[in-house]
């Protein structure tokens, strides 16, 4: 499990949810209102999916991703608007992003290449990963960025803030200096495939075979 | 056995479909109360703190409603006008479009009755660059000429937006008589005339692009235009006035009221000016040459004029005989994208069409725009033969780049214009 959060992590190995990661991390409570999010979806995905993936032909097996993460998406948007309404309005349209992040359709495909345990703790850990990263990037944007977090003022920063942080381009610098940090600091070995393989929870290739 | 698989795929998808909106829906019928509160809520909370803020106050003007309001309105930027006779302040609803993006940006400005400004919130900017929290505190306690307030730098479309509607909010009150104007110091005056005069110098909101000088004698400072085409000089003496010198070799002055009063200034004085100006000057003329001559043919000499009067962002005018006729040349240098300066071409023949047309770098930082259209050839082609009579502006136009746009249409307009020689 350390090795699937710190090594084989998506976001940081293969991008994947960059844009929620982004478009969340300008606040900490957006952040944790797209984390909770994007683990409903995908647990709920990969439960679905895993239940039905016996009796999905092959050739369906694209669209029916397609439509359950669209499904679970557009509930989950309904619930953040009705239960979170403050997060909701600080993600604006990126809220409905969800329904097309790689990182849950591609966890989604997998749930239905594997038992339904697996595929559970894989979209488990893929939503994990993803919280961590993203709340780890929105402190950093809402500290120095707005000297704040959670909206609560952190008068010791107020006069070292620097407001680029908290728009797109200032949030692009962060999200590229924690990656180099991360892929540094817990470099992942092995060829691009394999690592990939891996980050999607996915068995290693059968050379042999 | 084909279409028994194709059977159970579109079933399997339909399945799926119905179990998704089944799901969709009963969230929906879930949720929906929930969210109608809390809009309810918000709508309600948003009334009390506008009632918090107005208190009791008297509506002098609403938009919305012309007819029942007391005040006489012209600016567009005025969306509503109030009077809290407790508070003794004038509350005003500003909204401009005028701003980076172009969408409405949205202010509340409070008034106190002695026409200072108690209060100055931006309450929608949807411009992605931050004016920062000094700007909207500079206007508390400024009086009708906001002499101390100054635009942001690299935010000066959206600070000058905001800037003009403040003043629109105070022209309103001060000429429905509710208190009198704020005298402008001649510094002022003068460097509000800047625009008018010398477009030149300007960029679009019309906030100087250029390097500040120091002067010498009566002559205590001054601006070199970005773009090479001028100065500006403010002359101190018995009257302060304001002094246009450009490189088309005219000098002009004028008066806190904006009169021209060249005729009637000592010949020394513009002199002087005009020698502090070649002193300061950039030779852009070899440049200027070596373009416009690659517009002509081969072995026509360009022979430099003068243009006094032109206050333009032109900086070269020149007159070459050709086999073709007599042709005039010139070379405008309008603000483009981030005020950067672009250099545009062209060669008109004896009855003012175009016949040449060049431009350095159309689109600059080309890196930075996806969504722009643009057939390089056919655009510059569309430019031949036009006149100061046909030319109507949409020539100019590139589909998503309207900084560039502008710049092609200033130049064109300012390089047509009929001159006289």
């Amino acid at each position: 499990m350390k090795e699937k959060l710190l090594y084989l992590n998506p976001v940081t190995l293969l991008f994947l949810g960059a844009a929620p990661a982004l478009a969340a991390s300008a606040d900490v409570r957006a952040a944790l209102g797209m984390s909770a999010a994007v683990l409903c979806v995908l647990l709920c995905s990969a439960l679905v999916l895993g239940l039905a993936r016996k009796w999905i032909p092959a050739e369906a097996k694209l669209p029916a991703a397609l439509l359950v993460v669209a499904g679970f998406a557009s509930m989950a948007q309904l619930l953040l608007q009705a239960f979170l309404p403050g997060a909701f309005a600080m993600l604006g349209f990126y809220a409905a992003v969800l329904g097309v992040d790689l990182m849950i359709f591609g966890s989604a495909e997998n749930a239905m290449e594997q038992d339904l345990g697996k595929g559970l703790l894989s979209a488990l850990l893929s939503g994990l990963c993803f919280a961590i990263f993203v709340l780890v990037l929105a402190a950093l944007r809402e500290l120095f960025g707005a000297a704040s977090f959670a909206g609560n003022a952190v008068e010791a920063l107020k006069d070292y803030k620097i407001p680029l942080l908290t728009q797109a381009s200032g949030g692009l610098i962060v999200f590229s200096i924690l990656l180099a940090v991360v892929n540094r600091l817990f470099p992942a070995q092995g060829s691009v495939g394999a690592l990939a393989r891996a980050a999607a929870g996915l068995e290693p290739e059968d050379k042999e075979a | 056995m084909k279409e028994q698989s194709v059977l159970r795929t579109v079933l399997c998808l339909v399945l799926l479909l119905a179990l998704m909106a089944v799901g969709v829906l009963g969230v929906n019928a879930l949720t929906a109360p929930v969210i109608a509160e809390n809009e309810r809520l918000a709508a309600e909370a948003a009334a009390e703190a506008e009632k918090a803020l107005l208190g009791d106050s008297e509506l002098l003007y609403d938009r919305a409603d012309p007819a029942a309001s007391t005040l006489t309105v012209t600016a567009d930027t005025v969306q509503s006008v109030y009077r809290d006779s407790t508070k003794e302040v004038y509350l005003l609803r500003l909204s401009t479009s005028e701003g980076y993006s172009k969408l409405p940006i949205e202010l509340t400005l409070t008034i106190d009755f002695e026409g200072k400004v108690v209060s100055m919130e931006v309450n929608e900017n949807p411009d992605d660059k931050d004016l920062g929290e000094e700007f909207p505190q500079s206007f508390v306690g400024q009086d009708s000429t906001l002499s101390d307030v100054a635009l942001v730098a690299g935010v000066t479309f959206s600070s000058s937006a905001i800037r003009n509607a403040v003043n629109d909010g105070f022209n309103t009150l001060i000429d429905n008589g509710l208190f009198a104007a704020a005298e402008k110091d001649d510094s002022q005056l003068l460097n509000e005339l800047i625009p008018a005069v010398y477009p030149g110098i300007v960029n679009k909101p019309g906030v100087v692009q250029g390097e500040e000088l120091s002067g010498s004698g009566s002559i205590s400072t001054g601006y070199k235009a970005a773009n090479g085409s001028g100065f500006v000089w403010f002359v101190s003496g018995e009257e302060n006035l304001l002094a246009v010198s450009t490189t088309l070799g005219g000098v002009k002055l004028y008066n806190t009221a904006g009169e021209d009063v060249t005729a009637s200034v000592d010949a020394g004085l513009i002199d002087e000016i005009r020698a502090l100006s070649e002193a300061n000057a950039d030779d852009l003329s070899s440049k200027q040459i070596k373009a416009l001559g690659k517009m002509l043919e081969d072995g026509a000499e360009l022979n430099a004029v003068e243009v006094p009067g032109l206050c333009s962002s032109v900086t070269g005018a020149y007159v070459a005989e050709t086999s073709e006729g007599t042709r005039y040349a010139f070379a405008a240098r309008p603000y483009g994208y981030s005020n950067e300066v672009m250099d545009f071409y062209y060669v008109l023949d004896e009855e003012g069409a175009i016949a040449a047309f060049r431009v350095s770098e159309l689109i600059l930082h080309s890196e930075y725009f996806s969504s722009y259209e643009l057939d390089d050839a056919s655009y510059k082609e569309g430019f031949l033969g036009l006149t100061a009579e046909s030319y109507n502006g949409e020539q100019a136009l590139i589909s998503g780049a309207t900084m560039s746009s502008d710049a092609a249409d200033t130049a064109t307009r300012e390089c047509l214009r009929p001159l006289r020689f």
